[in-house]
């Protein structure tokens, strides 16, 4: 079974992805935006149904079937794989909590965060958007950098729900 | 001997079997409810319970002035009961399976023992019948180490006085709980019902436990409801037919109102009997075999 951080199957995809869809909305709500710099939040993991930025938000955290990590600055965004979390029976929360730990992120939008990854990304000084979901990987992001998304403080479900 | 009653698909007789065959027992006999998540043994036997003992599991407890944060713990477990989350050493209790493997790798000395309580193990006695039940905490998901403590106290009256007798009421099922009951056995009773449904299931028991060459013989309740697919499966394996206990609304209202069905219903104190002497005779063709 695999320890922490060998979740870079996906390996560095390396897009740039969908300018139109990013930044002219960005452009818009400037006022409001979040700035890297400013928040301290540089790379934000977005768990995901596939690498692409077209994919879809995969709403579960611990069985999410990767992340994708947006490079706020740049723009530039890698994928991580969550395979590492998929073998366990029990303790993927925290399995993929320590997996974006190791990818070095900041944060993570997702769905539903149970009590035990919730935990363990907290420790990680890992901040926690709930609730996105029925989105793309890049409409969440739009949403984040617009301020449409808030830290969480706690759980939105309980251990174990994801399976 | 050691004599689990089990089977594949719950809600088949296993305690109406477990407790009529220790009604009928003709020596010390010890009841056993191994079936931790539910037990029911007591419903029907009714045992005076005289102490009850709460269970633990041994979990990790840490020093973290002493953790140098190394991760040799986490790395080693495979559970993720405990791990290093940035600059700090998480445990999570109940995700322990209770090895002590990381209380061992831990090269500072900052873990200790603590422990999590699984449950607790009832002891009794219901006349001439010694009575002993674990019961899992509510909430606690592991049911195996719990048994695992209840088995030790009668592997070791089984370690003093050979002619000592368990008769273990085992949880319904083929996965760790039911494998856990029955692997220790030096007989397994397998009930079932002769329906395509008690059929699927005790196929999977049959399949589960053969392994463990262990004699088994089966127990079919309600019969003559439903088909004959059990009793063609049986006769094509090689499976003995230990005892058949009739679909009879005597039965059925003795056990509605918790009494034991063969101290109830006559007539079937002679099924019993002949049950208890196929488990006798299986068990010690067993022990012959071992010995040569």
């Amino acid at each position: 079974m695999g320890g922490g951080g060998r979740g870079m199957g996906g390996g560095n995809r390396g897009m740039t992805a969908q300018p139109d869809a990013v930044s002219g909305t960005a452009q818009a709500g400037q006022a409001r935006q979040r700035a890297a710099t400013d928040t301290g939040i540089r790379k934000l993991a977005v768990t995901s149904e596939g690498p692409a930025m077209t994919d879809r938000v995969d709403p579960r955290f611990g069985r999410a079937a990767g992340f994708v990590v947006v490079d706020l600055e740049t723009m530039e965004t890698t994928y991580v794989d969550n395979g590492a979390s998929q073998v366990l029976a029990q303790g993927a929360g925290i399995q993929a909590a320590e997996t974006l730990a190791n990818a070095g992120v900041q944060a993570v939008l997702t769905g539903y965060v149970g009590p035990k990854a919730f935990t363990a990304l907290t420790a990680a000084g890992i901040r926690i958007g709930q609730d996105v979901e029925n989105v793309s990987v890049a409409e969440a992001v739009r949403l984040y950098t617009t301020g449409a998304v808030s830290f969480a403080d706690a759980p939105n479900k309980p251990a174990g729900a994801n399976k | 001997m050691i004599y689990a009653i089990a089977s594949g698909k719950g809600g088949t007789g296993k305690t109406t079997v477990a407790s009529s065959l220790v009604s009928l027992w003709d020596g010390p006999v010890t009841a056993v409810d191994l079936d931790v998540e539910e037990p029911n043994l007591h419903l029907f036997l009714k045992p005076e319970i005289h102490r009850t003992d709460p269970a633990y599991i041994e979990i990790p407890e840490a020093d973290e002035s002493k953790c140098t944060l190394c991760r040799a713990c986490s790395t080693l477990c495979q559970f993720k009961a405990i791990t290093v989350m940035g600059q700090t050493l998480l445990i999570f209790p109940e995700m322990c399976h209770g090895c002590g493997g990381c209380l061992t790798v831990c090269p500072e000395g900052a873990l200790t023992p603590g422990r999590r309580q699984l449950g607790e193990i009832c002891h009794g006695r219901a006349g001439n019948v010694r009575f002993i039940m674990g019961r899992l905490r509510v909430g606690e998901a592991m049911s195996p180490p719990l048994m695992r403590q209840v088995k030790a106290l009668f592997a070791d009256m089984v370690a003093e006085d050979d002619k000592a007798d368990i008769i273990v009421d085992a949880p319904p099922g083929v996965s760790c709980p039911a494998v856990s009951a029955v692997i220790d056995a030096d007989c397994v009773v397998l009930v079932t019902e002769p329906t395509p449904f008690g059929l699927h299931d005790f196929k999977l028991a049959w399949e589960a436990f053969s392994p463990f060459g262990i004699p088994m013989g089966a127990v079919i309740n309600r019969a003559g409801i439903g088909d004959d697919s059990v009793q063609r499966f049986c006769a094509d394996k090689g499976i003995p037919i230990w005892a058949e206990i009739p679909f009879d609304r005597a039965v059925a209202e003795a056990y509605s109102r918790g009494e034991v069905v063969a101290r109830a219903v006559a007539p079937l104190r002679g099924t019993f009997r002949q049950l208890r002497r196929n488990m006798r005779e299986a068990a010690m063709a067993r022990e012959a075999a071992c010995a040569r």
